[in-house]
């Protein structure tokens, strides 16, 4: 080996501190960017894998009537199976109905199936045991309290299961994990229903004995290929076979829609991934620039001996270099583990909510690639750029003296502007002052470190805070009712108003208003309309005006992206596809109702001809209520369910229910983004830490002097600690501004679809501050620490020996 | 001269280093006098310990074994803040690489020395003196990197005299110079001595420090060998 290879270890080794500190950089930067944005790829797979153990139907083919269960197997010969592209078929009942669990009515699917020997569909239990008696049933998980949302049911719960004018009652013996209802969509309403759609199992015997039914109603399908080509051409054979009156309705397991719900959530997780990825390996970028530069400068003396026995200065080059790079891979290849542990746990917690059956770390390989190659090339160059002052050392220069001549400036103005000022009249208090500003380059980099690592901090809080923040405000500000009821047929205001103050107390304030959808071209775009003089909506107008008349309406931001259009613009929609409206947009309305144009019903039965046609011309399709405010949880429940009975709504959503069935389905969210903070902090407080302790490392030789002159231990400390403090404080205020920055296009980024305000809370600059004061106390710390823990004539010998 | 009591005793002075599993003997039972206002240099080969001695006598370590009296004072019973009060004060040294303050001026490099004893008046005015009086008159407002070696060299050395130390130690002081800045500095050391006293301990193998010597130990294996007094 060649020796000045050989020295690239010995120099890692002498400075095990600058050498952890790299390696730490690179590792953390891997991990937090990789760690998120291998979550995608991940949470697809899992699903994946899920389907695939549990053998997820491709078909499902939902009869009018019933038929004998042997006819099913009956139905296609081998061959006929084979032309169809049909691999497998079973039969199945399946049926709506409603259970009533501790007096609330959830929807229910009765699913009648053979435990033992189901080929399709298969059922996963997560705890309980199958059913042995005739009253046990198994129950989806995502009712039970193994999963975060809904009922939150446990094993041995009663349920009554409400079913053809008949009610039995049934106890839970299990959950169960089924890959079809991972996501759990309401078939009727594709809503999602996480937890509140109660779907149960029972054995097919025992199901038909209940409630009188014989044979099965329902054919699971498995194709041969998994596409909808494929589904569509089984569909047709079986079709015809059954004969279409046969048939009540098509289920086709919709890949596609799965994968888009679920890519539409991970693909936020994934931005975060690449943001804070890339933001975290730019800061390990400027720690290894920093700290590679600190130690040409450490070793301008060797510099100048390579150069003085005869090095190429490209020779020089390289070996510092190389010796960055060598740290920066042995970070790498530990990022590459702590990524998959951090996939493993994001997961986890991530697709909790879900309940998959299979959960696997899995890097797209592409990512993997990209990724790695780009720290690498990020280490290299700015291994290369900290190392390109070693050609401007010239080995007269260097060898002459230990002192750089590279920069020199005159005293500082703060220097000036302090000194009056006792504390800052001796010559100690200079020297921190000085090195710092008379320094620029080695002290920018320094507190840019600082900085960088600062902004990673505060976006990813922000983030955490400005989604909490926008959802209260939502419900705050804008959406000021506290449960809204959409009905399933346009009723008169002033009936709905009459029978609730006649009916029910409780109730404050009533306001009736539209919610339909309307057509632009060919895409369907709900619609919300208010009273014009409506107390209980208020609009957040981001952009444009608040104004709702005749000739203008607001409209969400995220659909006025979609539709490319700004205040001032007009569009033209229709209610019936056939006359069409053309209005103004006032204003772009940034709320949780992103998707939605917004109009007041005033303006509607001004402008829409035809307006009897879709019954709102005296009519309203929704209304929205407050409670009263000593209202009991008891009394809201009962409220619901006279108006359950009352209105047979399609939908009754409590808003304190929904915002916080928001914010526990975006609790898989949240807690990304708190790790994302933690990791954050863990980068402020390492960077800032290292950053700081190499660059008063870098000056040893100097304290080594004020000891060797009898300077008090105070004295150094306080040394140390000024100039700690200065670069935090610099750094600090370099942050500020780029945090600004970088605020709004990271939201944008992340969430392309969502609008977030983008506010940073003051609470968290001050948190900021402190963790960089406690850096300063820990870097002062511990290069006191070193100082006096070493002993003076050791240091002075070892000095020489250098 | 020998008539009076002499300032700095050192009887059976001991000093051994742990080196990985054994163990260096540096000072091996030195013994001897030093009288006040004495130019004094220490010889020996490389290893012999000449530098452990002056760490020893300058309060940067402390024997193992073995006493050191200062002015009837034991300071080898002090303290690491004992012996950094008795740097601060009573101490001048000079090391063989420099070992200024690169942020701070000349005048200041040499002021900061009187700031640690807390002599704080006139420092500037003072410091400036004691430039000029090793020939850097003109230059107290470089920075360290702004002066040649032997430039930075006496500075060091008007940082070590400013203070007026009763004992200044010099470990190789003009080891890294050219031999004509080498004899210029030997001069100024000598003159120094005269013109302020001052108690020397050099360590030097500098013909131009050595022949102004009045007494001369040479070291060897830790132990004192010889003692030449060219005062007699
Ligand atoms: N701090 C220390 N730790 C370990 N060993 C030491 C230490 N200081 C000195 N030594 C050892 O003690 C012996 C004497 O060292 P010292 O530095 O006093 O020699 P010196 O006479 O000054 O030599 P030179 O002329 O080369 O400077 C040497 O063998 C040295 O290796
Ligand atoms: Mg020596």
């Amino acid at each position: 080996m060649k020796i000045l290879t050989m020295k690239i270890f010995r120099d890692i080794q002498f400075n095990k501190f600058r050498s952890i500190m790299i390696i730490l950089t690179v590792f953390l930067a891997l991990t937090l960017g990789l760690g998120l944005i291998n979550l995608k790829n991940s949470a697809m797979v899992s699903v994946e894998a899920t389907n695939k153990q549990l053998n997820n139907a491709d078909l499902r083919i939902r009869l009018s009537g019933y038929i004998p269960e042997n006819n099913v197997s009956l139905l296609l010969s081998e061959s006929e199976k084979e032309a169809a592209g049909i691999t497998d078929l079973e039969g199945r009942i399946f049926e709506y109905s409603t259970v009533n669990y501790k007096d609330k009515i959830h929807k229910a699917y009765l699913i009648g199936i053979n435990f033992d020997n189901a080929r399709i569909n298969k059922l996963k239990l997560r705890v309980g045991d199958d059913p042995i008696s005739d009253d046990q049933v198994l129950v989806e998980q995502h009712f039970g309290n193994i999963l975060p949302l809904g009922a939150q049911a446990k094993l041995n719960d009663h349920l009554s299961i409400n079913f053809r004018n008949s009610i039995v009652n049934v106890r839970i013996a299990g959950f169960v994990a089924d890959s079809e209802y991972i996501f759990v969509v309401d078939e009727q309403t594709n809503a999602i229903t996480l937890g509140e759609l109660c779907i149960i199992y029972i054995p097919l015997e025992i199901l038909q004995q209940k409630f009188n039914l014989t044979g099965v109603n329902e054919i699971l399908v498995k194709t041969q290929e998994r596409s909808n080509a494929a589904n569509q051409k089984a569909d047709q054979a079986l079709s015809s076979l059954l004969g279409e009156n046969r048939i009540q309705n098509v289920i086709y397991w919709d890949e596609s829609m799965e994968r888009g719900w679920l890519e539409l959530r991970t693909d936020a997780m994934e931005n975060i991934g690449v943001v804070f990825g890339i933001f975290a390996l730019i800061v390990g970028s400027i720690a290894i620039y920093n700290s590679l530069s600190k130690l040409i400068i450490a070793q301008r003396t060797h510099i100048g001996l390579y150069g003085a026995l005869g090095a190429k200065n490209r020779a020089i080059l390289v070996h510092y270099t190389s010796s960055g790079l060598m740290l920066g891979i042995i970070g790498i290849i530990l990022g590459w583990i702590g990524a998959t542990l951090t996939t493993f746990v994001l997961i986890n917690v991530a697709v909790s909510v879900f309940g998959l059956v299979v959960i696997t770390v899995s890097s797209n390989p592409s990512n993997f690639v990209i990724i790695t190659l780009l720290a690498i090339f990020l280490i290299l160059i700015f291994s290369i750029l900290a190392t390109l002052p070693v050609l401007q050392i010239t080995p007269h220069e260097a060898l002459r003296a230990p002192y750089s001549t590279s920069e020199l400036g005159r005293e500082p103005f703060l220097e000036r502007l302090l000194s009056p000022f006792r504390i800052f009249k001796g010559l100690a208090s200079k020297i921190p002052l000085r090195s710092v500003f008379m320094n620029k380059r080695r002290s920018l980099s320094t507190a840019l470190v600082v900085s960088a690592s600062m902004v990673i901090l505060v976006i990813s809080a922000s983030l955490f805070f400005d989604y909490i923040y926008a959802l209260d405000q939502n419900y705050e500000l804008y959406e000021k009712y506290d449960a809204k009821v959409i009905l399933s047929t346009p009723t008169s205001e002033t009936e709905i108003k009459q029978w609730i103050h006649q009916t029910i107390t409780g109730i404050t304030e009533i306001e009736g208003f539209v919610y339909t959808s309307v057509w632009i071209g060919n895409q369907r775009v709900p619609l919300q309309a208010f009273h014009q003089n409506a107390s209980l909506r208020d609009y957040n107008v981001i952009a444009g005006e608040k104004l709702l008349s005749k000739y203008e309406i607001l409209i969400g931001n995220n659909l006025a992206n979609d539709l490319e259009v700004k205040p001032g613009d007009q569009i033209s929609f229709s209610f019936n596809l056939q006359s069409n409206l053309t209005v103004e947009v006032a204003g772009i309305t940034g709320e949780i109702a992103e998707n939605t144009i917004l109009w007041t019903i005033e303006a509607i039965q001004q402008s829409v001809s035809d307006i009897h046609h879709i019954g709102i011309k005296e009519n309203v399709t929704a209304f929205a209520f407050t409670f009263s405010e000593t209202i009991s949880n008891d009394d809201k429940n009962q409220i619901k369910q006279f108006i359950q009975e009352r209105f047979n709504p399609y939908v009754y959503l409590d808003s304190s229910e929904a915002k916080s069935t928001i914010l526990e389905f975006l609790n898989m969210f949240m807690q990304l983004l708190v790790l994302v903070a933690l990791l954050g902090l863990a980068t402020l407080v390492l960077f800032t830490f290292s950053s700081m302790s190499i660059a008063m490392m870098e000056r040893e030789m100097e304290f080594l002097a004020l000891r060797a002159m009898g300077a008090k231990h105070r004295t150094i400390l306080r040394i140390i600690f000024t100039e700690n403090l200065i670069y935090g404080f610099f750094g600090f205020f370099i942050g500020v501004p780029i945090s600004f920055a970088l605020l709004k296009p990271t939201y944008e980024f992340i969430f392309p679809e969502l609008y977030l305000p983008s506010v940073i809370p003051v609470e968290l600059w001050a948190f900021v501050a402190v963790i960089i004061c406690l850096c300063v106390f820990l870097a002062t710390t511990l290069i006191a620490w070193r100082t006096w823990r070493s002993s003076l004539p050791d240091m002075l010998y070892n000095r020489m020996a250098n | 001269m020998a008539l009076k009591e002499p300032m700095v005793v050192l009887s059976d002075v001991h000093r051994d280093f742990a080196l990985g599993d054994h163990i260096v003997h540096a000072l091996r039972g030195v013994s001897m006098e030093v009288y006040e206002g004495e130019f004094i240099v220490v010889l020996g080969p490389s290893g012999s310990g000449k530098t452990t001695l002056l760490n020893q006598i300058g309060g940067i370590d402390s024997p193992t074994k073995g006493t050191i009296k200062v002015k009837g004072e034991e300071i080898t019973e002090w303290g690491t803040g004992q012996l950094g009060d008795y740097r601060r004060n009573r101490v001048g040294w000079i090391f063989q690489f420099f070992n200024l303050i690169p942020s701070l001026r000349a005048w200041e490099n040499v002021a900061l020395a009187l700031e640690f004893k807390g002599d704080r008046e006139n420092i500037k005015s003072r410091a400036c003196d004691m430039l000029k009086a090793v020939g850097l008159g003109d230059k107290t407002d470089r920075f360290p990197s702004q002066l040649s070696g032997g430039e930075q060299q006496r500075v060091a050395i008007a940082r070590a005299l400013v203070k007026n130390p009763e004992i200044i130690v010099a470990d190789e002081p003009t080891g890294n110079l050219d031999f004509v800045t080498g004899e210029k500095i030997a001069d100024l050391m000598k003159d120094l001595n005269e013109q302020f006293g001052g108690t020397y301990l050099v360590v030097s193998h500098d013909i131009n420090i050595t022949e102004k010597a009045q007494r001369v130990f040479y070291l060897r294996d830790g132990q004192i060998e010889t003692v030449e007094d060219h005062s007699k």
